[in-house]
C-alpha cells in the first residue's frame, strides 16, 4: 500500500490525520488525486452546496506600526504618499449608500493606527450600527485586537469585550501569516507572534465572538511550516470551537520587499486548498478567497475541498496593492454563475453560515451545453491548428 | 488512480470510459456525450490517465512557430457570450484530449490562457506548452529569457511534471 493509498483508507475510516501525513500531502505527486480525496471530504460535508455572500470590504486606514515584508498595504505615518485614514462620517456615509439592499457583511482590516484613541474605533463601529443596523461587523484581526490590548493596556477579552459592546460580530481572518516562529520573525518582527495571535482568537471564542483563520502561503516558509500552521489552528479549534472558516491566502509580489520571490501557482494553490481541507478535520468550511488565488482557481478550488468563494468584497485595497488583478468586484449574479459552472449549489449566506437562500442549480453546465451544440452542429472542437 | 477516483467513476457510471482512455483509440461522440455534465475532476482524471500512459510526464515548451511542425492540436479556449468561466475552459479542454487519437500532443498557449490556467490545464489533458521565452508578454513580471525559462520549469515541476525547452538558448530580450 503506498503512502497516499494509506492516507486514503485514514480519511475514509475518519482517522485524525498526522504532521507527517500533512506532509505528503503537500508532497503527494497526482494533484488530481489529491483533489478527489479533499473533494470527497467536502462532499460528505456539504454534498454540492457552496457558499457565498454580498458583502463590502473597508479598510479605515493603511497606516501601520508595523513593517511585514509581504506588505504593499502599509504606510508607517499620516502624511506619507497614500496613507489615508478615513472620517467617521465618510465611512457611515459609505454604509448608508451602499447600493444593494442584499448587503449582509462589513468586512474591515486596517493598519495598526499608531495615534488612534481607542474610542474612534468603537464609535465607528457604532456609527455603522445607527445606520445599517441589519449588517454584520466582521472587523479587526487577531493581530489588531493584540495591538488594542497592548497600546491601550487591556486584556484581549477586554478589548473585544467593548467592541462587542460597540456592535462588532466576529473577527475577520488575516494577519495569521505563518505562525512558525522562524518563519514568522523573518517576516513579521513587530506585531503580535504566533502565540499572541492565537490568543486573541481564544480569547474572541471564550466571549461567543466568532473567527476565521488564515495562512499566507507560498513565500518563504516551506511545507513543514504549512502544515504546523495548520495543526496550530487545529488544536485551537479542538478547544474551542469557534474558528468558522479557514481561508489559504496566496502570497502576492508586488510593491514589496519579498518581491524577487516568485507568487505560488494555481497547482500550489490547489494543493494547498485540499491539504487544509483534509487536515483541518474540525472546520466546517473552507474558503477559496477569489481576490487572493485569482477567480479561475478559485472556481477550480470548489472541486479541491473548498465549500465557499467570499462574497462580493465591492473594494479591496490590500490585495490589489500587492499585485492582484483579479476585478474590485464580482456581482452577485457573477459569483452564481461561477459557482454552477462549477457544478455545485449556489447558497447565498449571511456571516455566520445562516443561509439567506439557496439558489437552484445549473441543469447543465455551460461547457456542456456547448458540447452537445457542437455535436448537434457536428462543429470540430475548439483548434486552431492540427498536424 | 486512487481508490476515491475509482469509485466515483463507479458511482457516475463512467468505469468503462477510463478503460477506453486507456485503449489507444480516441473516445466516441456518444462516450463524449455521456461526459457533458459529468464531475468536472472525474473529466479531467480521464484526461489526464489518458496523457500519462500515451504521453507521459513530459511536458514540452515551444514557440507557437514551431508548434506548427510538430504533431500537435493547438487549444484555442473557449468562446462565450458572457466570458467562458475556468472550469468551462478546463472541461473543454480534457474533451478535447480524450477526444483526440492519444498520439498528438495536445497544447496550449501561456499567453492565451494566462499563466493561473495554463498551468492547471497540465492536469487537464495538456502536454505542451506554447510561448515565446523571449516575449514578456509570457510571463510579464519577469525579466530576461532566463529568469522565465526558471520560473517556467519550476512551474512545471509544481505540477508533478518535468519540462523540455525546444530552444533552450534563452535569446536576446524583445520587449513588446
Amino acid at each position: 500500500m503506498t503512502e497516499f493509498s494509506r492516507i486514503e483508507e485514514k480519511v475514509r475510516a475518519g482517522e485524525r490525520l498526522s504532521y507527517e501525513d500533512g506532509l505528503a500531502l503537500f508532497l503527494e505527486p497526482d494533484v488530481l488525486r489529491l483533489g478527489s480525496l479533499a473533494n470527497w471530504v467536502r462532499e460528505q460535508r456539504h454534498g454540492d452546496r457552496t457558499y457565498f455572500n454580498v458583502n463590502m470590504r473597508f479598510e479605515a486606514t493603511n497606516v501601520c506600526e508595523a513593517s511585514c515584508s509581504f506588505c504593499a498595504f502599509a504606510k508607517l505615518e499620516e502624511g506619507a504618499p497614500n496613507a489615508h485614514t478615513t472620517t467617521h462620517e465618510a465611512a457611515w456615509k459609505e454604509l448608508a449608500e451602499f447600493p444593494d439592499p442584499r448587503l449582509s457583511e462589513l468586512h474591515m482590516v486596517n493598519g495598526l493606527h499608531p495615534t488612534l484613541p481607542f474610542e474612534w474605533y468603537e464609535e465607528l463601529l457604532r456609527g455603522w450600527k445607527r445606520v445599517r443596523p441589519s449588517v454584520h461587523l466582521k472587523c479587526f484581526t487577531g493581530v489588531e485586537i493584540h495591538f488594542f490590548a497592548t497600546k491601550f493596556g487591556m486584556t484581549h477579552e477586554q478589548v473585544l469585550s467593548r467592541l462587542k459592546a460597540a456592535g462588532l460580530g466576529s473577527l475577520p481572518c488575516g494577519g495569521a501569516e505563518i505562525l512558525h516562529p522562524d518563519v514568522r520573525q523573518r517576516i513579521s518582527t513587530d506585531k503580535a507572534n504566533g502565540a499572541e495571535y492565537l490568543a486573541a482568537h481564544r480569547a474572541a471564542h471564550r466571549l461567543g465572538i466568532p473567527s476565521n483563520c488564515t495562512m499566507l502561503y507560498g513565500h518563504i516558509e516551506t511545507f513543514e511550516h504549512r502544515v504546523d500552521h495548520l495543526l496550530q489552528l487545529r488544536a485551537l479549534q479542538d478547544e474551542t470551537r469557534g474558528f468558522q472558516c479557514f481561508i489559504p491566502l496566496a502570497f502576492h509580489n508586488e510593491n514589496n520587499s519579498l518581491r524577487k520571490l516568485p507568487e505560488p501557482t494555481a497547482i500550489d494553490s490547489l494543493r494547498t486548498l485540499a491539504a487544509s481541507r483534509l487536515l483541518l478535520d474540525n472546520f466546517d468550511h473552507i474558503k477559496a478567497y477569489w481576490v487572493s488565488m485569482g477567480i479561475a482557481t478559485a472556481q477550480l478550488g470548489l472541486r479541491f475541498g473548498a465549500d465557499d468563494l467570499d462574497g462580493t468584497i465591492v473594494h479591496e485595497s490590500i490585495y490589489h496593492s500587492a499585485g492582484s488583478r483579479v476585478p474590485m468586484a464580482l456581482a452577485r449574479e457573477q459569483l452564481v454563475r461561477l459557482i454552477r459552472e462549477a457544478g455545485r449549489i449556489p447558497v447565498e449566506r449571511d456571516t455566520t453560515y445562516g443561509v439567506i437562500e439557496e439558489l437552484p442549480r445549473a441543469a447543465q453546465p455551460e461547457a456542456a451545453l456547448k458540447v452537445r451544440e457542437r455535436f448537434a452542429q457536428k462543429r470540430a472542437l475548439s483548434v486552431v491548428s492540427g498536424a | 488512480m486512487g481508490k476515491v477516483f475509482s469509485r466515483a467513476l463507479e458511482r457516475a457510471g463512467l468505469t468503462d470510459l477510463h478503460s477506453r482512455a486507456l485503449s489507444g483509440e480516441s473516445l466516441t461522440r456518444a462516450e463524449l456525450l455521456r461526459l457533458e455534465a459529468a464531475d468536472l475532476l472525474l473529466v479531467a482524471g480521464l484526461a489526464d490517465a489518458m496523457r500519462a500512459r500515451f504521453r507521459g510526464d513530459e511536458v514540452r515548451f515551444v514557440r507557437a512557430s514551431s508548434a506548427r511542425e510538430l504533431d500537435l492540436i493547438v487549444f484555442k479556449g473557449v468562446a462565450s457570450e458572457h466570458g467562458a468561466t475556468g472550469a468551462e475552459v478546463l472541461r473543454e479542454l480534457a474533451l478535447l484530449r480524450l477526444s483526440t487519437k492519444p498520439s498528438t500532443g495536445i497544447a496550449v498557449s501561456v499567453e492565451a490562457l494566462g499563466l493561473e490556467l495554463a498551468q492547471t490545464a497540465l492536469l487537464f489533458g495538456a502536454d505542451t506548452l506554447i510561448g515565446d521565452l523571449s516575449n514578456a508578454r509570457t510571463l510579464p513580471l519577469l525579466d530576461g529569457a532566463a529568469a522565465r525559462q526558471r520560473e517556467l520549469a519550476g512551474l512545471v515541476a509544481r505540477s508533478g511534471r518535468r519540462v523540455t525547452f525546444a530552444e533552450p538558448e534563452p535569446v536576446l530580450e524583445q520587449r513588446p
